[in-house]
């Protein structure tokens, strides 16, 4: 309990950003900056506040984690910063880029060179196999088809689905359909990698494969991964949780050089404070 | 209750539910208007006109049998898309009887309201129709819109029985279907990935290979009986099912493995989502490909009877003509008649004349031989070349308004179907002592004209000698002729008219001519002319030019009723595929790919299964119009009016034109809905 700690957003200005939620280390340039962003949904009369002034920073080879309950605003963030939806207010800055200021145009190129996303439902193509998948956002990139072949089978090696690549999603299993997409997420080495509830739709033992594979992705290549989720023990792989209140960051904690399970119990600590929906 | 709902989802399904109602309508307004015609009165006023209401209702038939089967197909293939909505109907405890009934309202709504909005469409058609038949017989277009009871209660009818089948069999369907059973086709639209496969390309080869045998007999009968076309169809039935079956797995076989090819240009979706289409269609795709192909087939031949047609119109450059055997005849009498009745421009009167000598008809006999209607007519009149005078040939081209030319009085020239110029042109250069009365031939002596020279007792049969006027004086007069120009083009009706003016004029049938004995021989030769005078022009032969006319027609209607089918089949296939297509758009969209470029790729997409069922159509239908329209002239002419093949390059022409027009609309129509997806 000792390291819970109320961050106020209101409490982060300008000046103290920098060196209020991060510990000085040997990264100083963080690869995400959120800067007061606020959310807005709705139209005259019924206005529901999605996002309320939320700050916060991500180091490069940092995997952090978000949690919150149903309803708290997690998806509307991580929409945001993936450039899928527009901030009402406020700032994003990724590797030192105001995404919220690109225009139209040139946000598909932003979002192919720099985002990785993984979703609950896979969203994997129907009709390519796993190994097209994989290579799709690269053949967007225009990259020669000898260079995509090198990169698939060397990622597909990595998340242990070679054996799959010639199949199509509706004749493999959710793990494998899992790994694909987040092979798919990391094959253009984005800036930063998200995951909306990327074990939601898997079992116990997928989540767990799925899960110990990010976390070598983000120790090995140094992916920098930010991860939506309901349970506490997959956000216990992460180093940092994130937790969302209405809107609000409520609070952080940090993993440390904690075990494993001993973060979990602390998350479960804090979700017992946040009350409410508790899933796991 | 249940009719509030299903007046609700009526509205709410309208996007599903849109084309498939646009045909219905379009079916109706088309119904409507080509069924006046069994009604028009304008029809009844011209001898073998009887035929086309015939020709309409067994048309009409037709259409509603393969509208029968192919709403009933519509209707069921919608509400298979909406299975899931139906399993929450039925699991809300809302009985199967019930929502059967729901169905049932739902169509009746849709049908009804097709029917009010086609029928005001149709009247309109109906007019459009009725001006073009006006053209065609040469009668003056006043516009008359009017309601037909007749021909709105017939409609009603044929659309009754269609959407009866359709909407029985849509009921007793829901009535048996199980939650479970809905909750599978939900499962089945799920796409089956299409693997490769060595016996694609086999099945492929085997197929196109059938489908070329079937065209060759179906286009060269070389049996000679039914079973060319029995077996010809059955090849073609072959052939577009092991097309559409072997094409998604020869197309993955061939290409899935080409990453250099396949990771290029975006081509990856394209080429995956395309052959997962056609996979998961191919019956359907097979039977678009025969609509299609009846479709343009029966344009592509209702355009070449149509220019069959015209061309007979076009080569009767007068607009009255009289003639009058054996001697030069003074005309005044019908002259003053028809001055007295129609508004004569300028009519000119001259004679036919012939000697013993042939060497053009030798060559003209010959020419029909090569093209291999060698079973002409013989004609008592026709045993020697023909001749007109000079005088007499500039004026009539003075009369038709040709370019003026000068004729030296010494030489002899020829009139001709464009078809005999080249054969006259070496016989004038190969005879250097070829003459008439002692006049040669000019070099360049030959004119091409239309000059009523295609049937018999014209200026002349397929061609006539121009002579210096002196030459006449030994010559022998065949018959003669008064040519008329009247101010305004005379309709279809008026040769009926000068007949009743004029006694003892008789019109020139020239398919009914009276077997003679020539020289106490009988040579099946035949001659027409009996102690009568003969009308011609224009307008006669009309019976035989209703007859073309009224094919036309009757093939334009069962091609716009196919072809409009065959597409909204095409489009509701497409659409319905809306929510995966949505889907896909966003998923492509985080994987930054930008908005244009996803477009662009749908579009792609969906040109590339437009045009897919069409390849095959195309191909059979232009060798089945190639093949009948040279088979229809033959028939027609004796002899090729039209001196090459263009003229059947440009009715297929033409009738692609039209279809690729009317595809388009929906081509356009499936682009602007999936565009409105978002
Ligand atoms: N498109 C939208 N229009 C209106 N309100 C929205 C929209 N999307 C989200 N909201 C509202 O914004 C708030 C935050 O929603 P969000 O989806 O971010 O929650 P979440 O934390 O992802 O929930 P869950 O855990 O259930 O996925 C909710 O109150 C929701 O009702
Ligand atoms: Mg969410």
């Amino acid at each position: 309990m000792t390291s819970i700690q109320r961050t106020s957003s209101n409490a982060t200005t300008e000046n103290s950003k920098f060196t209020s939620l991060n510990t000085p280390t040997s990264h100083p340039i963080p690869v995400l900056r959120v800067e007061h962003i606020e959310k807005y949904y709705g139209s005259r009369g019924t206005v529901t506040k999605a996002l309320d002034d939320i700050s916060f920073q991500v180091r490069p080879g940092e995997y952090v984690s978000i949690m919150g309950a149903s309803g708290s605003g997690k998806t509307t963030l991580l929409n945001c910063i993936s450039t899928i939806d527009t901030v009402s207010a406020g700032h994003i800055f990724l590797d030192g880029k105001d995404i919220t200021s690109i225009d139209d145009n040139d946000i598909a190129a932003f979002r192919r060179d720099n985002l990785g996303f993984v979703f609950q439902d896979f969203n994997l193509l129907a009709t390519l196999t796993l190994e097209e998948n994989i290579a799709l956002p690269l053949t967007i990139s225009g990259i020669s088809p000898k260079e995509i072949d090198d990169r698939v089978y060397k990622i597909a090696e990595k998340l242990q689905i070679s054996n799959a690549l010639q199949k199509f999603p509706s004749q493999v299993s959710g793990g494998q359909k899992q790994r694909c997409a987040f092979a798919r997420a990391v094959i253009c080495d984005p800036k930063l990698v998200m995951a909306d509830e990327p074990t939601g739709a898997l079992d116990s033992h997928s989540s767990r494969i799925l899960l110990e594979i990010m976390s070598n992705l983000n120790k090995d290549l140094g992916a920098t991964i930010l991860m939506v989720t309901h349970d506490a023990f997959c956000a216990s792989y992460a180093d940092r949780i994130l937790f969302l209140k209405d809107g609000k960051i409520f609070n952080e904690i940090r993993k440390g050089e904690k075990t494993r399970s001993i973060f979990y119990h602390e998350i479960l600590d804090v979700l017992s404070l946040l009350g409410g929906d508790r899933p796991c | 209750m249940l009719r509030k709902l299903s007046i609700r989802n009526a509205k709410r399904q309208s996007r599903e539910y849109s084309l498939y109602f646009i045909t219905l309508a379009c079916t109706v307004s088309f119904m409507y208007a080509f069924n006046t015609l069994v009604f028009s009165d304008m029809l009844k006023t011209f001898s073998g006109a009887e035929i086309l209401p015939y020709m309409i209702v067994a048309a009409s038939l037709l259409v509603v049998l393969v509208m029968g089967w192919i709403v009933g197909y519509m209707t069921n293939f919608i509400l298979k898309k909406r299975s899931r909505e139906l399993s929450i109907y039925m699991l809300s405890g809302i009985p199967n009887r019930s929502v059967s009934r729901l169905v049932f309202y739902e169509n009746a709504l849709i049908g009804a309201f097709a029917f009010v909005l086609g029928l005001p469409v149709g009247i309109l058609l109906s007019q459009i129709l009725e001006s073009v038949l006006d053209h065609m017989f040469g009668i003056k277009y006043t516009f008359r819109l009017h309601f037909s009871w007749n021909t709105t209660g017939l409609t009603l009818l044929y659309f009754f029985v269609i959407l009866f089948h359709a909407i029985r069999k849509n009921r007793r369907w829901v009535r048996k279907i199980s939650v479970h059973d809905l909750l599978m086709f939900d499962r089945q639209n799920e796409k089956i990935p299409v693997t490769g496969n060595a016996f694609a390309a086999v099945v492929l080869v085997l197929s196109v290979l059938s489908g070329c045998v079937g065209i060759f007999l179906i286009t060269t009968l070389p049996l000679g009986n039914g079973y060319d076309i029995l077996m010809g169809i059955i090849c073609l039935v072959l052939f577009l099912i092991g097309f559409f079956q072997s094409i998604p797995a020869f197309l993955v076989t061939h290409f899935a493995g080409r990453n250099e090819w396949k990771y290029r240009h975006n081509r990856l979706v394209i080429f995956r989502e395309f052959t997962a289409k056609i996979r998961s269609t191919s019956a359907v795709l097979g039977v678009l490909s025969v609509l299609f192909m009846l479709s343009l087939t029966f344009m592509g031949i209702g355009t070449s009877v149509y220019m069959i047609a015209d061309q007979h119109v076009e080569q009767r450059v007068f607009d009255i003509m009289i003639l009058h055997q054996s001697e030069l005849y003074d005309f005044a009498a019908y002259e003053n008649a028809l001055r007295s009745n129609f508004p004569i421009r300028s009519c000119h009167s001259y004679g036919i004349y012939t000697d013993e000598k042939d060497d053009f008809l030798t060559v003209r006999n010959r020419v029909i031989a090569d093209t291999g209607n060698g079973d002409i007519f013989l004609y008592k009149e026709y045993k020697y070349d023909t001749y007109m005078r000079q005088s007499d040939y500039k004026k009539l081209r003075e009369l038709l308004g040709y370019r003026s030319i000068s004729l030296d009085p010494s030489l002899c020239y020829v009139h001709c179907m464009p078809a005999l110029e080249k054969d006259f042109q070496s016989l004038i250069r190969e005879r250097a002592d070829l003459n008439r009365a002692g006049y040669s031939f000019a070099a360049d002596g030959i004119f091409c004209e239309p000059f009523n020279q295609m049937e018999t007792y014209g200026n002349g049969w397929d061609y006539c000698v121009i002579v210096p006027d002196k030459a006449v004086s030994r010559m022998k007069v065949l018959y003669s002729l008064l040519a008329v120009i009247t101010e305004a083009p005379l309709d279809s009706s008026d040769p009926k008219r000068i007949m009743q003016l004029c006694d003892g004029l008789v019109p020139l049938a020239r398919n009914a001519a009276v077997s003679t004995v020539v020289d106490n021989i009988d040579l099946g030769a035949t001659s027409l002319l009996k102690d009568a005078d003969y009308l011609s022009g224009r307008w006669g032969d009309q019976d035989n030019l209703v007859i073309y006319y009224s094919m036309a027609i009757c093939l334009f209607y069962l091609a716009l009723i196919f072809e409009i089918v065959g597409s909204a089949i095409l489009a509701t296939q497409i659409l319905s595929d809306r929510e995966k297509t949505r889907r896909q758009a966003h998923i492509l969209s985080q994987l930054g790919m930008n908005e244009k470029l996803i477009t662009q790729l749908n579009n792609r997409r969906f040109t590339l299964i437009f045009l897919l069922p069409l390849l095959p159509a195309f191909m059979i239908s232009g060798s089945f119009v190639y093949i009948t329209a040279l088979k229809m002239r033959s028939a027609v002419f004796h002899f090729n009016a039209m001196d090459n093949h263009l003229w059947i390059v440009r009715a297929l022409g033409i009738s692609y034109i039209f279809f690729v027009l009317l595809y388009g609309i929906y081509y356009i129509a499936v682009q602007e809905a999936s565009i409105r997806r978002s």
